[in-house]
């Protein structure tokens, strides 16, 4: 059986008539990153929000560590840091103050307040928080949520805001702390090139549905299965001798369209149509790569 | 009940610096002030009434006054609602439910940092009422140090009284601060209902608006009010625990805590 830290079942919220999180099983591995993936209102914060006890639950169950949120909720609550939607920080206190407010509430030393403040890279001094730019404030939430050393990260588009450099050094920081430190990290994003060299799983939401759950790998493999776009001088005869092949193709916007077919077979077929004397100009697998994947699902569910 | 000491020490850190935290010590040094301002401006008639029996209840009285009547009510208005909102304003109320602390720990430690602030500016105030005393003694020399001693323990009597009276605008103040997200909510509620409570301060059920007890004790001080019926301390009591009990329900049923 798999060792799951964070587990959905039939989870199902609505906001008046409307389903916003509907029916989701979600599986969150021990020690991956778990890419929690879908458009803006696709129902990302709802589920996280839930799953941290934030939003009263309706129906179906959150199990985190293998205990119920709903009887369990302290306790829980005391292995998880979490950064939701934009940084919760008081802007009338310093970066340094910020950490010394959850300080008694997570028992934590005062070196400990220094050591995030250092892995994060935060050294600001008495400024207040409410001078900070967008990115420090981001670094500043994440040092919140290591400040009592969690087992488990959830984050909600923890890139918002930020620039290219940014977005790297968060990356790195995320994979430093899933790597060195053993910690659980769900983050969520509407951008899949954003984190797709970040996660080690992945699930993608749309209008409340979970539509795919798994390894990245597995994602990969979606991936591959690309079809080839054909474009030749004689679109008709060229797909008839395909048939004649026993491959099918389909007319699409005055190309062709062929099913996933490995390098040798596609050779053999640009051999053929020029032996019969038809000009091959364009022969390419269709642009497949995971933001395609991603969106196709998405479009599944429109 | 031991996890609401950290919780508290958390909400203590979180009001340094901000706006209540100056309105706790304005409140406390306003009245003295004016009323130091007052008595030398007005310096022939202070010999005379430093040398009265009764100089400390005169004195005391005469910082009272504006204190109870306006400062007071008002002040609790803008603090509490000010110290509350610190949650909405920085966006962190999600932060602080996705901390591991029990609803119910949380509710009371904001209480009871709300109730902490309020005694001290109860301290403060006194304090800069007994040093302000001390001024015009020390300026000029034909006014004598007062001759008789502080009465304590009447005048922290009187401070209980009106510390009790004080409790249900708190509340009340409180409820609607950690209930509404427009800081408008709370501090135009409190301001018209104190209005209201001054306007029909000569009703005779006017003892039901617990904007105004601070007031009665002040009038009650004063021989104006000889008795009061029915007693309004314990209408405040009871008013507290009303309204106290409405936040704590209103704050556990609130269905999105982030």
């Amino acid at each position: 059986m798999a060792n799951f830290l964070v587990e959905t079942q039939d989870l199902t919220h609505c906001f008046g008539t409307e389903t916003v999180v509907n029916s989701i099983n979600l599986n969150v591995p021990a020690q991956s990153i778990y890419g929690f993936l879908g458009p803006n209102g696709a129902g990302k914060t709802t589920t996280l929000k839930l799953i941290l006890g934030l939003l009263r639950k309706q129906t179906g169950e959150v199990t985190v560590l293998q205990k119920s949120i709903t009887s369990h909720r302290v306790e829980i609550l005391k292995k998880i840091g979490s950064l939701i939607e934009s940084p919760s920080l008081y802007g009338h206190l310093s970066a340094y103050e910020n950490l010394k407010v959850w300080q008694p509430i997570y028992n934590t030393s005062t070196p400990r307040l220094h050591e995030v403040l250092n892995l994060v890279g935060l050294h600001t001094g008495a400024k207040k928080v409410s001078k900070f730019s967008l990115g420090m404030k981001q670094r500043l939430g994440i040092a919140v949520a290591l400040l009592h050393e969690p087992m488990l990260l959830v984050l909600d588009e923890p890139t918002n805001g930020l620039d290219p450099n940014g977005i790297i050094e968060m990356r790195e920081l995320l994979r430093t702390l899933n790597q060195q430190h053993g910690i659980t990290i769900i983050v969520s994003s509407h951008l899949l090139a954003e984190i797709e060299k970040l996660v080690t799983d992945v699930g993608v939401i749309n209008k409340g549905k979970l539509m795919f759950q798994g390894t990245l790998p597995a994602l990969m493999t979606l991936q591959q299965q690309a079809p080839v776009m054909l474009e030749t001088s004689d679109n008709n005869r060229a797909r008839i001798l395909l048939s004649q092949e026993g491959i099918t193709a389909q007319l699409v916007n005055g190309n062709l369209l062929l099913p996933a077919l490995s390098r040798e077979q596609l050779a053999g077929i640009n051999r053929m149509l020029v032996l019969e004397a038809i000009n091959v100009y364009c022969m390419a697998p269709r642009q497949n790569d995971l933001e395609t994947v991603f969106m196709e699902m998405i479009k599944q569910t429109a | 009940m031991i996890a609401i000491v950290p919780a508290f020490k958390s909400e203590w850190i979180k009001k340094k610096g901000s706006l209540s935290v100056w309105l706790v010590f304005i409140g406390a040094v306003f009245t003295p002030v004016i009323t130091l301002l007052i008595a030398i401006k007005n310096r022939d008639k202070l010999p005379v009434q430093y040398a009265a029996e009764t100089f400390w209840k005169m004195y005391w009285n005469q910082c009272w006054q504006p204190m109870s009547f306006m400062l007071l009510p008002l002040g609790i208005v803008l603090a509490t609602s000010l110290l509350a909102q610190l949650e909405f304003k920085n966006n962190t109320w999600k932060q602080v439910h996705a901390s591991p602390q029990t609803l119910t720990t949380i509710f009371f430690s904001k209480f009871a940092v709300q109730l902490t602030m309020l005694i001290q500016l109860f301290l403060l105030f006194n304090l800069f009422v007994y040093l302000s005393a001390y001024v015009p003694p020390i300026l000029f020399s034909e006014v004598p140090f007062p001759k008789t001693g502080v009465p304590w323990s009447e005048l922290m009597q009187y401070n209980l009284k009106i510390f009790i009276g004080c409790m249900p605008i708190v509340a009340l103040q409180f409820l609607l601060s950690i209930q509404f997200k427009n800081f408008l909510v709370p501090v135009g509620t409190g301001i018209f209902l104190w209005l209201l409570s001054t306007l029909v301060l000569s009703w005779e059920y006017a003892y039901l608006l617990p904007y105004l007890y601070p007031a009665f004790d002040q009038l009650t001080s004063q021989g104006a009010l000889v008795e009061e019926t029915p007693d309004i301390h314990r209408l405040a009591i009871g008013y507290s625990i009303a309204f106290l009990t409405l936040a704590y329900i209103l704050y556990i049923r609130k269905a999105d805590k982030g």
